[in-house]
């Protein structure tokens, strides 16, 4: 979805997002169906909504919270950790 | 709140989730800056009373702060107390009479909302001493025991942490634990650092 927002225009275009993704076609086909259900992004013309730049943004900040207070994942078994 | 604040607060990102939450969810809020965790608790309490909801705030500082800030916070306080949808109670200081688990969490959940009308909002943290590994790690084992029949209860709880005040050596480990044992967590920090999700976005699911 990142990459649909880098595009220079506001409209990203389909085949720039599947070079700059590296996907197949139907791989990526599928992923922006996916995100049209959503409701994060519109595909004709490609274009992210509020919600997918609102969940864009959310995602940096988990991604910063997650690195701020040196977490990984949860589901680590308990015996991994010393805490409790 | 003067008007600035009441903006900002109103755009602060994490009160979207605030009002979105839903019901019977237990919830970490950590926070590094009290004014934040302030406009947290007040939008929480807020939605309750207009979704007719009996809220309640738990704490080892003199109820009136808690109260003074609430106030602040744009709730009347008067009120919601006179309609007995608000009470806020002063916990003892002292961790020495909170070790029985069964006995703490049957006073959080029963002698605090007693004669209350259910559907409940919480906000509270019993164990003061968050500073030393014998504090935390027992104020973990609390919350994971209250965590695993969550469910069974009829309320939700904000459980609130300063992040300067836990256990430093091994701060990761904690907070670890505390996003493990509950529901959501929200993050209580400046505007642009600000953020409230699910915790179990944490899992790995490509095990």
């Amino acid at each position: 979805m990142d990459e649909i927002t880098n595009d220079e225009d506001s409209v990203a275009k389909p085949t720039r997002v599947q070079l700059r993704s590296n996907l197949a076609y139907d791989k990526l086909a599928r992923y922006l169906d996916e995100l049209e259900n959503k409701k994060m992004i519109i595909q004709s013309p490609l274009l992210i909504t509020k919600k997918g730049r609102d969940f864009l943004q959310d995602y940096d900040r988990i991604s910063n919270f997650i690195h701020e207070m040196g977490i990984k994942y949860l589901d680590i078994p308990l015996d991994e950790m010393r805490g409790v | 709140m003067d008007n600035k604040n009441k903006n900002d607060s109103k755009n602060y990102r994490p009160m979207k989730f605030v009002d979105q939450m839903e019901r019977n969810k237990h919830i970490l809020l950590l926070y590094d800056d009290q004014k934040y965790a302030y406009w947290i608790v007040g939008r929480y309490f807020h939605y309750g009373f207009a979704k007719g909801e009996s809220c309640m705030f738990y704490t080892s500082d003199r109820p009136e702060i808690i109260e003074k800030h609430l106030s602040a916070g744009g709730i009347d306080v008067s009120l919601f107390k006179q309609k007995n949808l608000l009470r806020i109670y002063g916990i003892e200081r002292s961790d020495d009479n909170k070790h029985n688990i069964p006995h703490a969490l049957n006073q959080i959940r029963e002698e605090y909302t007693k004669d209350m009308k259910p559907p409940y909002r919480r906000v509270g943290g019993t164990i003061t001493d968050v500073q030393t590994i014998d504090g935390i790690r027992f104020n973990i084992l609390l919350e994971k025991a209250g965590h695993q029949h969550f469910d069974e209860f009829n309320y939700s709880q904000i459980c609130y942490y300063d992040i300067s005040r836990i256990e430093p050596t091994r701060k990761h480990e904690w907070i670890s634990s505390l996003l493990r044992n509950h529901h959501y967590v929200i993050y209580a920090s400046e505007p642009n650092k600000a953020v409230a999700f699910e915790t179990a976005l944490l899992e790995q699911d490509d095990k």
